[in-house]
C-alpha cells in the first residue's frame, strides 16, 4: 500500500513538466527577419488549424512585431496570438537582403540555443523584397512553408538549380577553415496585397508566386553574391551534390538533345609538383538520352559524340563557377588542399577536371521519328 | 451406522426395505445422484427374481461393474454422496455404483477456437476428461495421480504427466503442494492454480484450457497438467511469457504461415500495450518527433475537444472496458445489438458531439482489438492493466515515462518465477534451440524436437 501511495505522489508531484496540449499550440512554420530602423522586424507564419470543411479561412496566419532581439519580438506576439508559439516544426527562416549583408550569423544564435527548435530548417534570403512579405504569400496546395521547402528539395534533386542549406550544414561550413556556406534564395513574382489573400490560391495561375532563384554565396557569414543558373549547376557538380539533372547539348546545327544525368560522383584529390598544388576533379556518371531532336541515327559513334558534348557542357558549367569573382571560399578548394597538406598557407594552385559521363540508355525508341521514313 | 440420522436431514435420500426369507435387505441411495433405472434393472430385479438373501450371493450375482466393500462410516458417507447405492444385510455394507450422469457431455470448445484441429473439449465430467487425455496418449508412461481436496467438497484432483519426459523436480514440487493443500471447497480449477503459487502474479503462470489436444501436446512437451472434478478447464503447468504468442492451432498448420502469424501476434502485443501511451506522450510532450503534416492532422482533430488528452483517453478506455464487460455478461441473443449500440452509436455520436477526437477512438480501438489476439482471458486483462500504466506514465512525463513504464514492465516480467523456471525463457536466459519455436516455427523442430527447457533427458521425439 505504501508503495502505491508513493508512486501516486511521484506522479502527481511531477506537475506535468513541459506538458503542452496539441490544440493550444501555434505551430510556427516559418520565421522572417527584417531590419526596421535599429530593431528587428520579426514575422512568424503560424499554421491556422481548422477543420477542412470550413476552409474559408486561410491556412496560415502571420504575426509580426519588433524588438531589439528576436526572442523579444517573438514574445511580444503573445499580445496578438491566442496560442503558444511552438517552434519545433520550423521549416524555413527567411532573411532580408539587408540582414544577410550585415551577417546571417548574427541572427541564428537563438535557433541554435533553444532546445525546442530542430536545426534542420532551411535558411533562405529574400531577394529584392521584404522578408515579411515572402511569408505572407499564400500558395496553392500545401502550406506555404511546406511549399517552399518541398520546392527547394525538388529543384535541388531534379535539376540541380538550387541547393537547400540547412542550419546544421550552414554552421558546420561556417565554422570550418577555408570553406564558406551557401544559402538558397527566394524571390516573389508580382508582390501585391492580393497575394496575401485567399483568392491568390484559388486560381490556376496565381498572380503572386514564390519563386526559387538559385543560391547566394557568403563570406564570413555575410551575403556576398548571388549565383546564376549555370554557376549553381557548376557549384553542385564540384560539391558532389548532383542527384539528377538535364544537360542540353547541341547535336547538330539547329537542334538539341537533352542528356539526363542519373547518377554522378565527383572525387577530388591534390598533387604537389614543383611546389605547386594541383587539384584534380574526377566526375563520373551515367546518363540517359531523354530527348533527341536530330536526324542523325543513334549508333555508337553518335553516342560517343554526345558523351563528348555532354562532358564539354559540364566543363563549361564548372568553368563558369570558377570564374566568379569573389573572395568567398564557397567552393572550398583551398580546404581540399588543406586537408591533405595541413601546412598550406594560401599558396597558388591549379585546377584540373576530368569528366567522364557514360550514356547507357536511349529510352524507348532508338532514332528520332524526325529521321528517315520507312520505305514501305 | 447411523443411516436414520442422514435420512432426517436429506429428503432425497431413499431407503427401501426388502424382506426375503426373513432376511431384511436395506437399499439406500440418493435419488438426486443415482439413476433409478439402473437400480431397478441391476439391483432390484436380480435380487427379487433370484431371491438372493445373503451378502455373498449379492456380491457375486449382481451385474454391476463397480462395487466396494464398506468398512467404516467415513467410507460409507463418501460412497453415498458420490452416487453409489448402499446395500445392507445385517451388519454388512456394500456399495454399487449407480451414478447418474449430470453433465452436458462432450461439446465443441467454445472459448478457444481453432480453424484446423480437433473440436472436442473438456466437460464437467471428471472421468470423461481423463478419458479424453488417455485417448490421445495410449502409453503406460502416462501417469495419473489422484488427490482428494476439499474438506467439504471432496473434489477429485488428478495430476497427469508423461513419466519419461517430465522434469521430476517439477512433479515433486507440485505433488507436495497438492498433498498439503487445505481447502474446504474447490469451485473450479482456478482454486488449485491459486493455491499452487505462493505469490500472486497478474501474468498467468499456468495455462487454463478446455482443449484436450492442447493438454496432451503440452504433456508431450514435458509439462504436467491438473484435472479438477467439475471443472471444464484443465491446468497446464508451467507456462512462460513466450506462450502468449503460441497457440495449439499453430502446430496444425504450415510452419511458414505460422511464423508470420506469430510475428503479427508479437506486433499486436506491443500495439496493445503501448499505442495509447505513445500517442499521449508524443502529442502532449514530444511534438517535435512527429512529422509536421501528421502533427497538423492530429491538431486538427483535437480542435474543439474540451478535455485534456489524458482525460479523453481514460474516458474512452473506460467506455470500451464497460462495453466489453457488458458484452461478456449479456445473453447471446442481445449481444449483437450491444455491439451496434457500443461501436456505432456511442463512437460516432461522441465524435459528433465534440467530446472525443476521432484519432483517439482509432488509438483505443486498435490497441483493444490487438489485445484480443490472445485467447487467455488473464493475458487480455494483464495487457489492459499495463496499457493503463503506460498511458498514465506517458501522460505525466512523456516519452521518458514510456521508457520508465517499459522498464517496470521488464522488471516485473523478469522477476516472475514459474514453478522453478524463468518466466522469460527462451529470451532470457537465451536458448538458441528454443528460438526455432518462438517467433518462427521450423518444420524440423515441430516434427523432431522437444522443448529443451522443460525436459532434460529426451530432447528428440
Amino acid at each position: 500500500m505504501k508503495k502505491i501511495i508513493t508512486i501516486i505522489f511521484i506522479l502527481l508531484l511531477t506537475g506535468c513538466y513541459n506538458y503542452k496540449e496539441l490544440n493550444k499550440l501555434g505551430i510556427v512554420s516559418s520565421i522572417s527577419i527584417d531590419k526596421k530602423e535599429d530593431k528587428y522586424l520579426i514575422g512568424a507564419q503560424v499554421m491556422n488549424i481548422k477543420d477542412e470543411k470550413e476552409s474559408e479561412s486561410s491556412k496560415v496566419i502571420v504575426f509580426e512585431s519588433t524588438g531589439s532581439t528576436i526572442e523579444e519580438a517573438l514574445r511580444k506576439m503573445t499580445n496578438t496570438a491566442d496560442k503558444k508559439l511552438y517552434g519545433g516544426h520550423l521549416s524555413k527562416l527567411v532573411l532580408s537582403e539587408e540582414i544577410a549583408k550585415e551577417g546571417i550569423i548574427n541572427v541564428i544564435d537563438l535557433f541554435q540555443r533553444l532546445p525546442e527548435i530542430k536545426d534542420e530548417f532551411t535558411i533562405t534570403i529574400s531577394k529584392g523584397i521584404q522578408a515579411l512579405d515572402v511569408i505572407k504569400v499564400l500558395t496553392n496546395g500545401s502550406t506555404p512553408a511546406d511549399y517552399v521547402s518541398n520546392a527547394i528539395e525538388n529543384s535541388s534533386i531534379e535539376s540541380a538549380l538550387t541547393y537547400s542549406s540547412k542550419l546544421d550544414e550552414f554552421l558546420s561550413f561556417y565554422l570550418k577553415k577555408y570553406i564558406d556556406p551557401v544559402v538558397s534564395v527566394i524571390e516573389v513574382e508580382n508582390f501585391n496585397n492580393k497575394g496575401t489573400t485567399i483568392n491568390n490560391s484559388e486560381t490556376t495561375s496565381p498572380k503572386t508566386r514564390i519563386e526559387l532563384s538559385n543560391i547566394a554565396i557568403t563570406k564570413d557569414g555575410k551575403l556576398e553574391k548571388y549565383l546564376d543558373n549555370d554557376e549553381t549547376i557548376g557549384y553542385n557538380f564540384l560539391m558532389n551534390k548532383i542527384d539528377q539533372m538535364i544537360v542540353p547539348v547541341k547535336c547538330d546545327d539547329n537542334n538539341y538533345a537533352s542528356i539526363s544525368i542519373l547518377s554522378s560522383k565527383t572525387k577530388s584529390n591534390v598533387n604537389k609538383s614543383n611546389n605547386k598544388f594541383i587539384i584534380n576533379f574526377y566526375i563520373e556518371g551515367n546518363a540517359n538520352i531523354n530527348e533527341y531532336n536530330c536526324k542523325k541515327e543513334i549508333n555508337e559513334e553518335t553516342i560517343t559524340e554526345l558523351e563528348k558534348l555532354t562532358n564539354n557542357k559540364i566543363k563549361d558549367y564548372i568553368n563558369k563557377v570558377l570564374d566568379v569573382k569573389t573572395d568567398s571560399e564557397f567552393l572550398g578548394l583551398k580546404r581540399i588542399i588543406y586537408l591533405d597538406y595541413p601546412n598550406y598557407n594560401n599558396e597558388k594552385y591549379n585546377l584540373e577536371t576530368k569528366i567522364n559521363i557514360n550514356i547507357s540508355r536511349k529510352g524507348e525508341i532508338s532514332n528520332s521519328s524526325k529521321g528517315e521514313k520507312y520505305e514501305h | 451406522m447411523n443411516i436414520n440420522e442422514l435420512i432426517n436431514n436429506n429428503p432425497d435420500l431413499k431407503k427401501r426395505e426388502i424382506i426375503i426369507n426373513n432376511n431384511t435387505i436395506n437399499i439406500i441411495y440418493f435419488e438426486s445422484l443415482c439413476s433409478s433405472n439402473d437400480i431397478n434393472d441391476f439391483i432390484l430385479k436380480p435380487i427379487l427374481n433370484n431371491e438372493l438373501d445373503n451378502i455373498n450371493d449379492i456380491k457375486n450375482k449382481l451385474p454391476i461393474n463397480n462395487f466396494i466393500d464398506l468398512k467404516d462410516n467415513k467410507e460409507l458417507e463418501f460412497c453415498l454422496y458420490s452416487g453409489f447405492t448402499i446395500i445392507n444385510i445385517n451388519n454388512d455394507y456394500i456399495a454399487f455404483e449407480t451414478k447418474y450422469s449430470l453433465d452436458s457431455g462432450i461439446n465443441e470448445a467454445s472459448n478457444e477456437k481453432v480453424i484446423k484441429g480437433p473440436k472436442d473439449s473438456f466437460s464437467e465430467n471428471y472421468q470423461n476428461n481423463l478419458g479424453l487425455i488417455r485417448k490421445r496418449i495410449r502409453s503406460k508412461k502416462l501417469i495419473i495421480k489422484e488427490f482428494i481436496i476439499g474438506t467439504k467438497s471432496k473434489t477429485k484432483v488428478s495430476l497427469l504427466y508423461v513419466d519419461d519426459i517430465v522434469n521430476k523436480d517439477l512433479i515433486n514440487k507440485i505433488e507436495k503442494k497438492l498433498k498439503t493443500m487445505s481447502l474446504d471447497y474447490v469451485a473450479n480449477s482456478n482454486y488449485i492454480a491459486d493455491n499452487l503459487t505462493d505469490k500472486s502474479y497478474m501474468f498467468p503462470t499456468n495455462l487454463m484450457t478446455e482443449r484436450p489436444d492442447f493438454v496432451s501436446f503440452c504433456m508431450m512437451e514435458g509439462r504436467c497438467s491438473i484435472v479438477v472434478e467439475n471443472s471444464p478447464q484443465v491446468l497446464i503447468i508451467p507456462s512462460f511469457f513466450s506462450d502468449y504468442i503460441k497457440n495449439i492451432d499453430d502446430y496444425y498448420q504450415n510452419n511458414k504461415n505460422v511464423s508470420i502469424t506469430r510475428i503479427i501476434r508479437i506486433v499486436a502485443f506491443l500495439v496493445a500495450i503501448i499505442t495509447p501511451g505513445i500517442y499521449i506522450a508524443l502529442t502532449t510532450f514530444n511534438q517535435e518527433t512527429l512529422p509536421t503534416s501528421l502533427l497538423i492532422n492530429f491538431s486538427m482533430q483535437r480542435e474543439g475537444v474540451p478535455f485534456p488528452s489524458i482525460v479523453e483517453a481514460i474516458l474512452l478506455w473506460f467506455t470500451f472496458e464497460i462495453l466489453r464487460e457488458a458484452d461478456t455478461r449479456v445473453p447471446f441473443v442481445v449481444g449483437s445489438s450491444m455491439s451496434i449500440v457500443g461501436a456505432l452509436v456511442l463512437g460516432d455520436a461522441a465524435v459528433n458531439a465534440g467530446i472525443i477526437s476521432p484519432i483517439m477512438i482509432i488509438i483505443i480501438a486498435i490497441s483493444s482489438v490487438a489485445s484480443f489476439l490472445f485467447n487467455d482471458n488473464d493475458v487480455v486483462n494483464t495487457i489492459r492493466l499495463w496499457k493503463l500504466i503506460f498511458l498514465l506514465l506517458g501522460a505525466f512525463v512523456g516519452l521518458y515515462g514510456i521508457f520508465i513504464a517499459s522498464l517496470l514492465f521488464l522488471i516485473r516480467v523478469c522477476s516472475i518465477d514459474s514453478f522453478g523456471f524463468d518466466y522469460t525463457v527462451p529470451y532470457a536466459p537465451f536458448n538458441f534451440d528454443e528460438q526455432k519455436n518462438n517467433f518462427i516455427l521450423t518444420k524440423r523442430y515441430k516434427l523432431n524436437k522437444r522443448n529443451s527447457i522443460l525436459t532434460r533427458n529426451t530432447k528428440r521425439r
